[in-house]
């Protein structure tokens, strides 16, 4: 197996290679078009791979302080006052403490004085006024004309920036020590790697001359450069989790919503709908909800603010449904026996079953066989919770067809659940005022259990015949599916506000179902 | 649902069969029942409103021995005369004009019976008696009152007595006003002048129906016998009511009597056990159910329904339906309690060979389609209630207040009214999410309703298309692209006309127009509608009637 090179690796070793198999870090990187410190980078991986050999050289390295840049410029300090004094002739030690002379700062002075005393440069001699004058001594005078070690010092190491130790003329060592000791220049140890290239690396080089460019992305200059053909592609790490996108998507519930569609239609089902805002007509006494019923009272439906009634004129259809109200009329039936409102009938209320959509498709006439489905939005006053709320939808359907019987309902309702993935289903009695028999249905979930999802049953003939169909002839199978109920199952959730999200990184999240 | 609580053991006792809890559980599921809750000795069962006579668990008792083939057909209960008179006085015909009575003796004075006895009381009060205006009963002790007893209404200022569970006299109008009783049914007396009141021989006040009853007269734990009335506005609906006490009690054992009741013009016995009769035909069975019943069979399945039947001829079977059974209003109710005796578990489901063509509506399929292209246009779908309130819609919104469908009896303010307009709500959305990542983009297809006096139910429904940029930058272009993506889509050649919204930027908002025909508007939301709605990062947006563009299609 072959390791693997970067391309800073590859070209470290090509260029170490026209090296003669030699060279530093500096100087391969030079050649290489390099940073030192990539090369330098690079060694640890060579030197594990086996490819070069590498050897630390850790020498001392000078370079100037700001003080000694600022004397190479201006000059020693001592030597500028010995000059300075030379200039002014007349000078004494109380001048020299009192005022700076020529050039020299305050600081300078004092330097100055310093080691152009300590140098020997100056001579003292005391006055009959009791002042002490100043004189440059020979020495001092002739310094004049030459460099010190110091200058020399502080002049090569400014000429090459830094300079290592060993590279320094022995002859200015006492310089160093002086220079160092004013502060004058700055040490540091530096490692200087030399590579060598092995065996093993003369024969990677070889195979890697034959070895194709690695690339991290494929681009189009690769692609019409043809280059493709002997690029390598870096290999991606594919463990490494990807950034989050939240692109477009569907609510969780329209997907549901679109797959309860597809069943139904899929079994022949025409969808219908109908208005929100609905008359009691429709959503009770068409259904044989008698007047005074329970569900009709206040706290059951959602009553809309206002005094005008729904415009249904009192057709035959009408007429007949007052009847079968009030005595059953030719329905068979006892009826209900009250005196029957088409005020309350007309007054407008927030559709609560979506029923009221069957009795709308019964009255207008359809002719068997047809089967109609709906998914309705039903509203009931309810304070909104986990299980509750006032707003929600229901799948209605029916069926109307000669010949239909109790065991064909089950057959569907046993269809549409096994559509859903719902194998296991049960059935108990139920009671719906305008279904008989009627039925309620229940199917097994494997987290939840036994869920009752709808009620359903034969409509009954105060229904049917109104409508103005052949009872017992015709019959009507019709079935309400709490939807919702099932869609949170399905989509494993437990709270029915999910149904209508106000999360949206909620919605960016949650898993679909199909 | 009506939900009641009965004893396990005791319901074990009356049918006089071990049966365990999870077999009992299934076997209420199969009889129209469903057992919410078990705790200890205690259950909670729910029945369904039509099954009056099992508001007790005397009723479930008989029901079950029928199912489970215990003791089937109709049971013949004891019962004779007592000797008993209520006179009704022509006073009562405008207030509460019906009454009926029995006496009910031999009670066995165990918890159970008086605990479900008040039970079913209250339940058919609410229930069937439809909280005490139907029905109204009234339950005394027998030995405390002394016939014959008069029905009468009297002015409530000559009505005078003490009240159930109050040690001080109280005249008609101080117990409405203060009696806790009298506070919660006053509704169903105060419009009339003069109220109903039962009183025997010796003036004693036996209640004021339908709000309570006297102290004089309560039945305690010494109690052995009863006397019962129900008033109300309907004999029927009162006869029901106390058949089904009645016939509960003499399910344990009680012995019940007849008593005469005297209008001016008529007399009748109540309780009158005469079963009903109704006429059934086996093919008519047959076709509802799907099966293939001889008329034996059903008369057995009769049996165990607890209901009763003959053949007259062939074909034709005389059923009889017990006097505590309002539920059977046509044949096809026999039907299902023939069902129900049968099994609802037993009964194979069997799909139709009925062939139809299915389809979906033209504008859900439309509904779909836009869906789709703003998911690929890199929106999140989003789906709000319809129902909302007015500071969404309109104060926060900063639109001058419209009609709008608005309700009446609101559960919560926060849910009043039904939407006009979809953007404002999902504005409302976008304030809920001002911590979540942006960009935020974010569609719905939805309905909106608004009032239409021309309008069969007075309103129209709409389906809009809405979608919403938020980002820390957004600007005109970035929400134009996407409508004009989306309506180049669907083919449809729009044009902008500058114009200016309340709740828009002024010069970056404009009216959506197909030849000539408004459709929508599209802008930048105005910094104020923002702070409003408590969002910090601009919002551009559009709506679409797609109701309008589908019309125009």
């Amino acid at each position: 197996m072959s390791v693997r090179i970067s391309n800073v690796e590859k070209k470290i070793l090509l260029t170490l290679n026209k090296m003669n198999g030699e060279g530093t870090a500096e100087k391969i990187a030079e050649n290489a078009k390099l940073k030192t410190e990539q090369v330098v980078s690079s060694i640890e991986s060579l030197v594990s791979k086996g490819l070069i050999k590498a050897y630390k050289d850790t020498v001392v390295v000078y370079s100037l302080t700001k003080e000694g840049k600022s004397y190479v410029k201006k000059g020693l300090p001592e030597k500028r006052l010995i000059k300075a004094i030379l200039e002014k002739r007349d000078v004494t030690t109380k001048d020299l403490k009192r005022e700076t002379i020529g050039d020299l700062t305050k600081s300078e002075m004092n330097i100055g004085l310093n080691w152009a005393r300590k140098n020997g440069w100056l001579i003292f001699e005391k006055m009959p006024d009791g002042n002490t004058k100043v004189f440059v001594s020979e020495g001092g005078q002739s310094v004049l004309n030459e460099k010190t070690d110091l200058e020399e010092l502080l002049e090569i190491i400014e000429a090459n920036k830094e300079m290592k130790e060993s590279d320094i003329p022995s002859r200015l060592l006492t310089a160093v020590k002086l220079a160092k000791q004013r502060n004058l220049i700055q040490e540091k140890k530096v490692n200087y790697w030399t590579l060598i290239l092995t065996e093993q690396g003369k024969e990677a080089l070889e195979s890697l001359k034959k070895a194709p460019e690695i690339v991290t992305r494929l681009t189009r200059e690769i692609i019409i450069s043809g280059a493709w053909r002997k690029v390598k592609f870096q290999p991606y790490n594919i463990q490494v989790l990807p950034p989050a996108i939240y692109p477009g998507k569907k609510h969780p519930y329209t997907v549901f919503l679109e797959k309860v569609r597809k069943i139904l239609i899929g079994m022949g089902f025409v969808e219908a709908k109908g208005p929100l805002v609905e008359a009691e007509f429709w959503n009770f006494d068409a259904l044989y909800q008698a007047q005074d019923h329970p569900a009709r009272e206040i706290h059951d439906s959602y009553v809309v603010k206002t005094s005008a009634l729904a415009r249904i004129p009192k057709t035959e259809y009408v007429k007949n449904v007052m009847k079968t109200h009030e005595n059953g009329w030719i329905t068979g039936s006892t009826g209900w026996g009250y005196k029957w409102s088409f005020d309350i009938a007309r007054r407008l209320i927030l559709r609560t079953q979506g029923t009221a959509i069957s009795a709308r498709t019964l009255a207008s006439g359809v002719k068997p066989p047809h089967k109609m489905f709906a998914i309705a939005e039903v509203f009931r006053p309810d304070v909104i919770d986990k299980t509750h709320s006032m707003e929600f939808q229901q799948c209605e359907g029916i069926v109307v067809a000669e010949g239909l019987t109790l065991k064909h309902l089950l057959g569907y309702l046993a269809q549409f659940a096994k559509e859903l993935g719902f194998e296991k289903v049960k059935f108990k009695p139920g009671y719906f005022p305008f279904t008989e028999p009627s039925v309620e249905a229940f199917v097994y979930h494997e987290k939840i259990g036994w869920m009752e999802v709808l009620g359903a049953g034969l409509f009954r003939p105060e229904v049917i015949i109104p409508a103005g169909y052949e009872y017992p002839k015709i019959q009507v199978l019709a079935w309400g599916i709490g939807i919702g109920r099932l869609a949170m199952a399905m989509m494993d959730i437990d709270d029915i506000r999910h149904l209508h999200s106000p999360d949206l990184q909620w919605l960016r999240e949650k898993p679909l179902r199909w | 649902m009506p939900t009641i609580q009965i004893s396990y053991s005791d319901l074990i006792k009356l049918i006089g069969k071990q049966i365990p809890m999870n077999e009992l559980k299934e076997l209420i599921l199969l009889i129209k029942g469903e057992v919410d809750d078990v705790e200890n000795d205690i259950m909670t069962v729910e029945f369904e409103s039509d099954r009056i006579d099992m508001l007790s668990v005397e009723g479930i008792a008989r029901t079950l021995k029928g199912f489970l083939g215990i003791e089937t057909g109709i049971p013949q209960y004891w019962i004779d005369r007592w000797d008993l008179t209520i006179r009704v006085d022509p006073s009562v015909n405008s207030v509460r004009p019906h009454i009926v009575g029995a006496v009910v003796t031999d009670i066995e004075l165990e918890d159970n019976t008086i605990a479900q006895l008040m039970q079913l009381q209250e339940k058919l009060h609410n229930t069937w008696g439809r909280r005490r205006r139907k029905a109204s009963i009234g339950i005394y002790d027998l030995k405390t009152i002394q016939g014959p007893i008069t029905y009468i209404a009297k002015d409530p200022k000559e009505i005078k007595f003490v009240p159930l569970e109050e040690s001080k006299e109280m005249t008609a109008t101080e117990i409405l006003e203060e009696h806790p009783k009298g506070r919660e049914f006053a509704h169903l007396l105060e419009k009339f002048d003069k109220y109903p009141l039962l009183i025997d021989s010796k003036g004693t006040v036996l209640s004021m129906p339908p709000i309570i009853n006297s102290e004089d007269t309560k039945v305690t734990e010494k109690t052995r016998n009863l006397f019962i009335d129900v008033t109300g506005i309907d004999e029927k609906t009162i006869n029901y009511a106390l058949n089904v006490i009645s016939a509960n009690l003499a399910e344990r054992g009680a012995k019940i009597f007849k008593i005469l009741i005297e209008y001016p013009n008529r007399e009748v016995e109540t309780p009158n056990f005469e079963p009903k009769k109704m006429k059934l035909k086996t093919d008519f069975v047959n076709q509802i159910l799907g099966m293939n019943l001889s008329s034996e069979e059903i008369i057995e399945l009769l049996r165990k329904a607890r209901l009763d039947g003959h053949l007259l001829k062939d074909n034709i079977i005389e059923t009889l339906i017990p006097p505590y059974r309002p539920d059977f209003l046509h044949p096809v109710d026999i039907v299902e309690d023939i069902a129900i005796a049968y099994g609802y578990n037993k009964i194979e489901p069997e799909l139709p060979n009925i062939s139809t063509i299915g389809k979906e509506l033209e504008s859900e399929t439309f509904a779909s389609l836009i869906r789709d292209i703003m998911v690929g246009a890199g929106y999140q779908e989003i789906r709000n209630y319809i129902m909302t309130n007015k500071t969404v819609l309109f104060d926060k919104f900063m639109r001058k207040e419209r009609p709008v469908i608005e309700v009446e009896n609101p559960m919560s303010i926060l849910y009043s009214v039904l939407r006009d307009m979809i953007t404002p709500t999902m504005l409302e959305f976008l304030s809920y999410n001002i911590h979540v990542p942006y960009p935020q983009r974010v569609f719905e297809v939805g309905e909106v309703v608004i009032p239409s006096k021309k309008a069969e139910t007075l309103s129209v429904q709409e389906l809009h298309a809405a979608a919403a940029i938020s980002d820390v930058s957004v600007s005109f272009e970035d929400i134009h692209s996407t409508l004009h993506y989306l309506l180049k889509q669907i083919k449809i050649n729009y044009y902008l006309v500058e114009k200016t919204y309340s709740y828009l930027i002024k010069g970056r908002s404009a009216e959506i127009l197909i030849n000539d025909t408004p459709v929508g508007f599209i802008g930048e939301i105005h910094p104020q509608v923002l702070v409003n709605y408590g969002l910090e990062n601009p919002v551009a947006v559009f709506e679409v009637n797609l109701s309008k563009l589908l019309e125009l299609s």
